[in-house]
């Protein structure tokens, strides 16, 4: 019972929250590997701080393994790895592609 | 960009079909809730926090606050953080928003306008009368004061302090820089009142082996781990013996903003402003350089000598970021202005880390030649300084006015940026276009 009034709650909500397309993926440019960034990144910050960024591949290394090593992040598998580096060095690289969409 | 409404309808479900399938696994990967045993309410901790945070208010039912549920506040408060008007929020989780540079044109930055920038969660309790700030570490008698003890037993004073982002005009890095994107406005001055750091530690004894200071706030960090602080930073004794510096407890003569470090926070105006940490709980003596979170590594750090844009430097090669550099902004007029008349008076600040600005100087014909301004002198060490000039445009067309500060050592602002990997310290002149027609 709980969980249907759950889900009508937050149907009631969706035009007025984050749940129409762009806001579900908090504006995440669409591409192959943002369903797996997003939920990557959304357990500690917003993905505004990730739309921000202009960074090279390497760049984007560093910042996961700092995220695993220092701030708790959980280490993500090999494959799943490679699609958040793919894209995010293609969307959020150093030229800045998705913000000049 | 079209939208695509297949999609929306598929990505929507999904994460219904997750609330509905796991509530807390939902509300974990949302806003790192972690639900109670009995799924009713969540643990006290960072997701709670967060919410709060969030919907701009601690939750005071939260216990009884099904896991897995949105609440209706959130929608309301988007974009918006109690208490601050007109601010550029660059993330909202953590909490950082930018001040635009018009509207830092008060010569005392009001509480809603003074930038914000958080590196975890802020703590849900930010109540006055209980809190407790401890004084430890190499000290003769470490202590545990409230805020009406700090008062009471130290001479409390009021001074106009200059905080400004490291990273404050990172935006402008090619290639770009880390970290949030800060334009011009994570820079403010405001009152702060509060007792001195050097009274508090004064009064402790700080023993002759002691080299740094250590802080640590009450926020938590973002993984939610408790075990883990979000920022603690700290400033070499000398520096912290500066009578300028605040532990401070009000702002503009009242409450200080939750998001600025409410009830108590330290004010080390013209260093980084990651040195005056927010929701002060403890400030430590150490034999050492303080080796916290964001101390170490490259945070808060540039190369010890310039590199080339883009240069990639060992992390040996860094040096800890002291006192900020000469640096002024235009707050009117707003950049991108159209004028009928051709006369334009010019208004904003200056200041320069541990040393005082000297002369700002103004340019509308690109740098070619320079106008002096009326600059004020500071009303305390550490508070910015105002220039005004009225400048006259000779033709209708397209200008830019340039500010450039030279502080008392003779020091002033680059045209070009001094780039670093972490995108720090960028005090380039600032400035702004006016269209006459």
């Amino acid at each position: 019972m709980r969980i249907v009034l759950l889900v009508s709650l937050l149907v009631a909500i969706a035009p007025a929250s984050a749940l129409s397309d762009e806001d579900e993926w908090d504006g995440l440019a669409p591409g192959e590997g943002r369903e797996e960034v997003y939920y990557a990144c959304q357990a500690c910050h917003s993905l505004a701080i990730v739309k921000q960024q202009g960074l090279s591949r390497e760049s984007w290394d560093e910042s996961l393994i700092w995220m695993v090593e220092e701030q708790g992040m959980p280490e993500l598998v090999p494959e799943e790895r490679e699609l958040v580096l793919d894209y995010l060095s293609k969307l959020y690289g150093p030229d800045r592609k998705a913000q000049s969409q | 960009m079209p939208r695509d409404d297949t999609t929306t309808h598929q990505d929507t479900l999904k994460l219904y079909e997750l609330y509905e399938q796991d509530p807390a696994l939902a509300d974990r990967l949302l806003y790192g809730r972690v639900a109670h045993g009995d799924r009713r309410g969540f643990l006290r901790g960072a997701g709670l926090a967060a919410m709060g945070a969030l919907v701009g208010a601690a939750i005071p039912f939260h216990r009884t606050m099904p896991s897995g549920f949105v609440p209706l506040a959130l929608a309301a408060t988007e974009g918006e953080i109690p208490g601050k008007e007109g601010l550029t929020i660059l993330n909202d989780r953590p909490v950082n928003a930018e001040t635009p540079a018009h509207l830092l044109n008060d010569e005392i930055t009001p509480t809603s306008r003074h930038f914000v920038r958080n590196n975890g969660i802020p703590p849900d309790e930010m109540d006055a009368q209980s809190w407790r700030l401890t004084i430890d570490g190499l000290v003769d008698k470490p202590m545990t004061l409230s805020i009406d003890e700090l008062s009471k037993q130290f001479e409390v004073v009021t001074q106009q302090l200059t905080i400004e982002c490291g990273g404050n005009g990172r935006a402008f890095f090619e290639p770009p820089a880390k970290g949030n994107q800060w334009t011009y406005g994570a820079v403010a001055c405001s009152e702060w009142t509060g007792v001195r750091l050097a009274d508090v530690l004064k009064a402790a004894g700080v023993k002759p082996n002691v080299v740094y200071t250590a802080h640590v706030g009450a926020d938590t960090h973002l993984s939610g781990d408790p075990d883990k602080l979000p920022i603690s930073r700290g400033v070499p004794i000398e520096k912290a013996m500066n009578p300028s510096n605040l532990i401070a407890f009000a702002q503009n003569g009242a409450a200080i903003n939750p998001m600025n470090g409410a009830p108590l926070r330290l004010v080390i105006p013209g260093w980084p402003g990651s040195c005056s940490q927010k929701w002060l709980k403890r400030v430590w003596l150490r034999d050492k350089v303080h080796d916290g979170p964001k101390m170490t590594g490259t945070a808060y750090r540039v190369p010890r000598d310039p590199v080339a844009p883009g240069t990639k430097v060992a992390k040996e090669d860094f040096v800890i970021i002291e006192a900020m550099p000469v640096k002024s902004l235009i707050t009117s007029p707003e950049t991108g202005i159209t004028l009928e008349q051709r006369e334009l008076p010019v208004h904003g600040h200056a200041w320069a880390g541990d040393d005082e600005v000297k002369s700002v100087q103004l340019s509308i014909d690109f740098g070619a030649t320079w106008i002096a301004t009326d600059l004020t002198s500071p009303r305390n060490p550490y508070a910015w300084q105002s220039f005004s000039k009225t400048v006259s445009f000779p033709s209708p067309g397209y200008y830019e006015v340039w500010a450039r500060a030279t502080d008392t050592k003779g020091r002033e602002q680059p045209f070009a940026i001094a780039w670093n990997p972490k995108g720090y310290l960028n005090n380039s002149l600032h400035r702004v276009a006016v269209t006459v027609l």
